[in-house]
């Protein structure tokens, strides 16, 4: 019975967003906001067993040492008070401290050593040739300090601007790929809402 | 008279679109078209992989998907157990979604009994870990991360951590992820263990992992509902994917005939104004 | 081998900067190039000034990384344009802490122009895991002249860029997650493509450090330009 239930509100549900493709409707937003509502509850939810799960449990455990990560985390709080607001930056500088810290240990290695390796091809047929000139014009797109070119400065084309031309191009072939993938993808999410549609709440489809 | 066509075109409606791709989509899937199913090379790769693994392998799994992106993902994650489960592997499964456990739990339900897989000596499921890329990171030191699984059970207790010291015993890492997980793999476990890293996630993410998969980084990608359909033919284990293909397939003609239509449309139109204005 | 080679380029990465912030701190200039999307940062605030609409900014929420901060400088320059121009700006944030430094860079903005009392901490909203529903009902209710999507974004930012397009909002992105470019390319007037939304947070904030940093990746990319080519034409000799 409950299952049943769920199945037609989940029905019910699909069909008012995707009224939206049709007009905005009453109905829309009802639901966006039923919507809203429950992912702040289930944030709220799963905020509260990270804190449990990671902090508070092994602190119970006599892990005395997550009385840091706890009391970081409190006073990210603090910026609710105007007197003490100034504490909720050591934590949100700690944050970014670990940010910068995570994303330089092996990005050197897995991100660039790595990817300059894998681009030094013999250029001996068409496919390695595109590799390496669309590798190094796209590098050469992203050069945001002006080498005293005098050319560039005068509005004339320079050597790098055409290369950088040829980086943008390549870019843009990549992106119509990646475009591609994307037409791909939200149709599988439209086949799995009318899979679900037509199998479950208007038995059509046998599965 | 040309011109009128080819505003037309560009301009039509797009409740019309909404309408007839809906329309496309569904047709296949009440009457199958039969349309063929190419493997790709990269699907290929990724199942000869997992293939070649000896039976007992330890393979971890992420799961880094919640219901907005399970579409795609899930049918990946059920075809890669089943094969994981077929060959006797040993999984452990670890969401790096705060949603993903639950699609962890599913296999549990209802894919392990199928096997005989018995939770905790053939397969395992850790807690959800927040923070990402430091998460992912913070692997390298596994005991430090992990001590318990999501139960709460000491994982000194499950059978299938006996005698596994780290990231060091993995046989291989695969992902159902719609996020970054293969990427912070790649760049923070396998340069330190050297460990076989096999992607599954939504099609999107699939070309900026390519040059990874170009410099060896990761050995092998399933992309999307389409790579789950074929993973499904190669290890002749067919699920839901394989069911949804033929609508995919219509979907992408209907598609394609829009772009070249629209295109075409475009194109004749400013031939049009070219010539009205004598250029 | 690799380990090694990457260490070094730290190293070599580390002082370059050093020497850059030297130079700066000498009272030298590093010039770095106007980019356009700032151009049409501004054009699209005018285009809001003039129709009496709302700036809408748009801070998705991938990881807090250093997308969110470069998204920040841009933040603060779009802050201090909609201040100058008596514009109403809202800004929505996916993340919390992204969300506190949000209203500090605002109200810093407002502050600068002496403006502080038209700041308005209700216009910068956080909004969580419903966060593109959320953004979608923003676009129904407010009347967008000027739309602003900068940050790490993921599977939302064609639904948001697709949905801003029909606003008929001037837009303005930026990600350096090249796997949602294409969405926003096609769908918004501007684009900063990948490194760009760093050098255009640089520029903007003037920060020694973000131009040391900046100083040191173009010699990076000049080396693995240098490195690709001259290798690339060994290797095709060496084969042959």
């Amino acid at each position: 019975m409950a299952q049943s239930i769920g199945t037609f509100l989940s029905g019910f549900f699909l069909i008012t967003v995707y009224s939206y493709l049709f007009k905005e409707s009453r109905l829309y937003r009802y639901t966006e906001h039923i919507y809203v509502g429950f992912a702040a509850a289930h944030a709220i939810v799963t905020g509260w067993h990270n804190v449990k799960d990671q902090a508070l449990s092994p602190l119970a455990d006599g892990q005395w040492l997550m009385l840091v990560p706890l009391c970081f985390g409190c006073l990210l709080y603090a910026k609710f008070t105007k007197r003490y607001s100034y504490l909720s930056r050591t934590p949100l500088a700690f944050m970014m401290g670990v940010a910068a810290g995570v994303t330089i240990t092996g990005a050197a290695e897995a991100s660039f050593v790595k990817q300059i390796r894998a681009t030094i091809l013999p250029l001996n047929n068409l496919d390695n040739i595109v590799m390496v000139l669309g590798t190094v014009s796209t590098l050469a797109f992203f050069l945001f300090i002006p080498l005293g070119s005098k050319k560039a400065a005068n509005g004339k084309r320079s050597f790098m601007s055409l290369v950088s031309n040829l980086g943008r191009a390549t870019m843009m072939v990549a992106f119509g790929s990646s475009f591609g993938f994307v037409v791909m993808a939200r149709l599988s999410y439209l086949i799995a809402r009318l899979q679900f549609l037509f199998s479950k709440v208007f038995p059509v489809i046998s599965q | 008279m040309r011109r009128s066509w080819a505003t037309a075109v560009q301009s039509i409606d797009r409740r019309v679109l909404y309408a007839l791709t809906f329309v496309i989509v569904l047709l296949p899937l009440v009457r199958p078209l039969g349309f063929p199913l190419n493997i790709t090379p990269n699907t290929r790769r990724a199942f000869e992989i997992i293939d070649a693994l000896p039976e007992g392998s330890l393979v971890f799994h992420s799961v880094g998907f919640d219901p907005s992106g399970d579409a795609e993902v899930w049918p990946q994650m059920q075809a890669l157990s089943r094969h994981f489960m077929s060959k006797g592997l040993r999984i452990v499964y670890f969401p790096t979604n705060v949603g993903g456990d639950m699609y962890a739990e599913a296999i549990r339900a209802q894919l392990a009994p199928k096997f005989g897989y018995e939770y905790g000596r053939d397969f395992a499921i850790l807690p959800f870990k927040a923070g990402g890329a430091p998460a992912i990171a913070a692997m390298a030191d596994f005991y430090s991360l992990y001590t318990v699984d999501r139960d709460g059970t000491p994982l000194s207790e499950l059978p299938i951590f006996d005698g596994f010291r780290g990231m060091q015993d993995v046989s291989l890492i695969t992902t159902s992820s719609t996020g970054d997980d293969a990427l912070f793999l790649a760049v923070y476990l396998e340069p330190k263990f050297h460990i076989p890293i096999v992607v599954g996630g939504a099609a999107t993410i699939m070309p900026v992992l390519g040059p990874y998969l170009a410099s060896g980084q990761i050995k092998g990608i399933i992309s999307g509902l389409a790579g789950a359909a074929e993973y499904e033919v190669l290890s002749e284990m067919p699920g839901q994917a394989i069911g949804a293909m033929d609508a995919q397939s219509a979907g992408h003609l209907f598609i394609a005939c829009l772009v070249i239509l629209g295109n075409v449309g475009f194109f004749a139109q400013s031939r049009a104004v070219r010539r009205k204005e004598g250029v | 081998m690799d380990r090694l080679l990457s260490m070094w380029f730290l190293v070599v990465f580390f002082l370059v900067s050093v020497l850059a912030m030297r130079r700066l701190s000498n009272g030298k200039d590093i010039p770095i190039r106007r980019l356009q999307g700032l151009d049409a940062i501004e054009e699209a605030i005018g285009r809001a000034t003039e129709m009496g609409s709302t700036s809408l900014f748009i801070i998705p929420g991938g990881p807090f990384d250093a997308q969110a901060f470069a998204a920040f400088d841009i933040l603060g320059y779009v802050a201090r344009e909609t201040a100058k121009y008596d514009t109403k700006l809202v800004v929505v944030n996916a993340l919390p802490e992204a969300h506190a430094i949000s209203v500090e860079v605002v109200k810093e903005a407002y502050k600068s122009l002496g403006k502080e009392d038209a700041f308005d901490e209700s216009c910068l909203r956080f909004l969580s895991s419903g966060f593109t529903a959320g953004v979608l009902g923003i676009y129904e209710r407010e009347k967008i002249g000027a739309n602003f999507l900068f940050g790490s974004f993921y599977l939302e930012s064609l639904t948001l860029a697709e949905a801003g397009h029909e606003t008929g909002a001037i837009q303005v992105s930026g990600t350096a997650n090249t796997h949602q470019l294409p969405f926003l390319v096609a769908a918004c007037d501007y684009t900063l493509i990948g490194e760009e939304i760093y050098a255009a947070g640089t520029y903007l904030s003037r920060n020694r450090a973000q131009i040391g940093s900046l100083v040191a990746q173009e010699i990076g990319k000049y080396v693995g330009i240098g490195a690709i080519l001259v290798l690339s034409i060994a290797a095709t000799f060496a084969g042959s």
